[in-house]
């Protein structure tokens, strides 16, 4: 199921606290059945590697990783 | 003793004691004073132990040095600890209630700060019901 920016998540770039540990991107589920991505403004500095995060969060959102079987390390590759 | 092993485990390694001297952040000149019986300050003996995956103890030969395979056993064992206690920390995080999230994790990520952060997600979205 395609998910739409928007309306169905929203994307937050924000200030990551210092020496976090993530790859700079987290994604959770909004009361309202909607997800918020927040995303480390610090990958604004590389475009590149700020689209493939941004893709990796939707993808999260796209296979149902919130609720689906898979173990945590197939879902983020640990 | 202790530089009879420090030139043995850097053998082992296929590196010289001034290139490890150097990886452990000290002047490469102390393994000439090494080599002329002078020892370590106790914080290198254990950055020196620690990057050979022996103790100190071992180092400085009050203990047999184990086999280098038994070694890397152990280090391999240690670090399948270390990643699922991360992962049983981010499945934890996914199933939480009131607090759910997923991380984009880096591998070296650990089990505190995942919580540190779980804390900081929650500050900033206010949480969540689901």
């Amino acid at each position: 199921m395609k998910y739409i920016a928007g309306a169905d998540y929203y994307v937050h770039w924000l200030p990551f606290p210092e020496d976090n540990g993530t790859d700079g991107a987290a994604v959770v589920p909004n009361d309202d059945g909607t997800f918020s991505i927040l995303m480390d403004e610090k990958l604004l500095q590389n475009a590149k590697k700020a689209y493939t995060t941004y893709q990796h969060e939707v993808c999260h959102i796209e296979d149902d990783d919130f609720y689906n079987e898979k173990p945590i390390s197939e879902i983020e590759k640990i | 003793m202790f530089y009879d092993n420090y030139v043995r485990l850097c053998n082992e390694q296929g590196e010289g004691p001034t290139v490890v001297a150097k990886k452990v952040g000290v002047d490469k000149s102390a393994a000439s004073r090494w080599s002329k019986g002078s020892l370590p300050r106790d914080t290198t003996l254990v950055k020196i132990a620690d990057y050979f995956g022996v103790t100190v103890g071992e180092l400085m030969g009050d203990e047999q040095i184990k086999p280098e395979t038994e070694r890397v056993g152990e280090k391999e064992t240690e670090n399948a600890t270390i990643n699922s206690g991360l992962e049983a920390a981010l499945e934890a995080l996914r199933n939480q209630p009131g607090r759910r999230a997923l991380l984009s994790a880096t591998k070296n990520m650990t089990e505190a700060q995942v919580l540190r952060f779980a804390d900081w997600l929650a500050d900033v979205t206010g949480g969540n019901k689901d």
